[in-house]
Formats: C-alpha cells, structure tokens, sequence
C-alpha cells in the first residue's frame, strides 16, 4: 500500500489530485480545513471508483495541527508516500492598497504551511528512506501579473523551498518537486467576469484554460517512479502564457 | 521508560547507526563538537529515530537540546505522552 496525503483537497486542484492519485492506487488522504462537505464529496468519489482513504481536517498553518495530523496519518497507515502541498489562498492587492492581514494570511498558508507540512512528513519519509513531496506553485512565481505582488511572493517562496529541499532531503531518496499551473479552469476562474476572463485568454497562446486533471497529471507522474531522476524541478502549465 | 533506558537506547543508536565511537561517547559529551563531529545531517537521523523509537517529536526545537545524550533524553522524558 503506498499512502499520498493532499492538502487542501476538498476542491479545485486538490480535489483533482486526490482523485488521480487514488486512481493510481494511492490511499489518499483528504487533508482541508473548513469545506466539510465538499471534502466528503471528494472521498465518496474516491470509494465510489474503487479507491481507499480518510478525511482529515486541519488548518496546515498551524504546525500543532500539522503534527497531529501526521501523526495520526502515520498511526492509520504506518507510511506516507506522497505529500502534495497544495492548500493555499489568493488574496489580490494592489502595493498601495496592502493590507497586512493578507500578507500574514497569504504566507501563512501558502509558504508556513508547505513548511510545515514538508518538515512534518519528511521525518516519516526518512524512516522510509523513499518520498515524493510536490508543492503547488504557481505560473505567478515566474509572470507578475499586477495585483499579485503577495500570491507571487508566497509562490516564489515556494519555487525556493522545493529546491533547497531537494538538495536537503535527495541523500535520503526524498525527492521534492513544484508544478506551476496557469488559469486553470476552477471555481476561482468561473468566478472572474466574463470580460477579465477574455482578456486572460487572449494572453494564453493556447487560447484556453488548463483543467484540474491536466495538473494532476503532472502530479502523478512526478509521484511515480518514471520521474525517479527528477528533483528540484519546477514544472510550469500554463498553455504558454509565461512565454 | 527510565531516563537510563532512554539514554541507553540512544548511546546504542549513535554507536550503530551514526558509527560513534562508544569508548569516546559519554551521555554529557558534546555530540556536534570536535570530539564527536556530527553534523546537521545527522540531526535528521536523530529527529527521526526519537520520533519512531520513543514517539517524541524534535522538528524545530532549539539546538541546546541535541547538545548531548543527556539533553535529548531530558527533552524526551518531558515530552514523551
């Protein structure tokens, strides 16, 4: 059994992820923080297709939850195979109008949180001496769009740490790599009017938005052992529009 | 567990698993100094034998406490449940 625990997996990429790594045979471990029934809902598709796994909710900004969590993880388990720091928060903010609540907020989540939940999950991987953790980064690490001078920052944040992990953690058969998606089309996206969204498209050489299931499966082949090389990489999807 | 047994289990631990020389290692002897020269590498190997053998965490605490055999069996007997 080979055990994956995605945070932030109630929806959107998360959900996605969870939902492919089940299918290629992982008990996943539904990590969120608040949408109790959408969690669930990702679950019941999970066992509805023949898969294997648990709910746990826990706020990944805070390291006592991400203890426990981990904790129990490993007590129901015995390993963790795959750690997918996903969870996060966009909170667009233009310089002048920046609030520090949203900068606390934003790295809270988005930076502390992949910190905790690396270093939490890295202890059992050592034991193991074999891992994969995948932190989900952003097309905005690498394009600054204006607004998101916060998000971008956390998700530079994001790109450094898997690199300097994978050097950390590559003697212990750790491997730690980033995915940078674009517009992808989640309920984040479907929000945006009609209009701004054009305006998106004609800026992606692709002319359209990515789906949750293009990211994961980025997701699960760096899971897998066909990307048993690959470490330290930040691996951008996003139709182009970063060139 | 009593604090000798801990300290046992652990002098056991650097002498099998991070090669120590058991005649040079006493329990207050300075584990990352010059005599016994481990490194930060070695903390995770620490960290992660204190978790899965006495299920103690050790993520992030201060340095002090991996000064020698006699400081992390004190941080495991105050944190062990």
């Amino acid at each position: 059994m080979k055990v994956a625990l995605v945070t932030g997996a109630s929806k959107g990429i998360g959900k996605a992820c969870a939902l492919r790594l089940a299918r290629d045979g992982y008990t996943v471990v539904v990590n969120y923080s608040s949408s109790d029934e959408a969690a669930q809902q990702t679950l019941d598709q999970i066992k509805a297709e023949g898969g294997d796994g648990m709910l746990y909710k826990a706020n990944v900004a805070d390291l006592s939850q991400v203890k426990v969590m981990v904790r129990e993880v490993f007590k129901a388990y015995g390993r963790i195979d795959v750690l997918v720091n996903n969870a996060g928060i966009v909170r667009d903010e233009y310089l002048l109008m920046m609030n520090p609540e949203t900068l606390d907020k934003c790295f809270d989540l988005n930076v502390k949180g992949y910190f905790y939940c690396a270093q939490q999950v890295a202890v059992k991987m050592y034991k193991q001496k074999s891992g994969v953790i995948i932190n989900m980064s952003s097309v905005s690490s690498k394009f600054a769009l204006p607004g998101q001078a916060v998000y971008s920052a956390t998700k530079g944040a994001v790109n450094s740490l898997t690199q300097t992990l994978a050097k950390e953690l590559g003697g212990f058969g750790i491997r730690v790599n980033a995915v940078a998606p674009g517009f992808i089309a989640t309920e984040m996206i479907e929000a945006i009017p009609e209009e701004t969204r054009k305006g998106y498209l004609e800026k992606i050489p692709l002319k359209r938005f990515g789906s949750a299931d293009e990211v994961a499966n980025i997701v699960s082949a760096l899971a897998s052992d066909q990307f048993a090389y690959v470490t330290g990489q930040v691996f951008v999807l996003d139709g182009g529009l970063s060139l | 567990m009593a604090n000798e047994e801990v300290k046992s289990k652990l002098k056991s631990f650097f002498m099998s698993d991070l090669g120590v020389d058991g005649d040079v290692l006493q329990y207050d002897t300075a584990l990352f100094g010059d005599e016994i020269g481990l490194d930060s590498v070695d903390s995770l190997e620490i960290i992660s034998f204190v978790d899965s053998t006495f299920g103690v965490s050790m993520t992030g605490v201060a340095k002090e406490n991996f000064q020698s055999i006699d400081t992390i069996a004190a941080y495991i007997e105050a944190h062990k449940a």
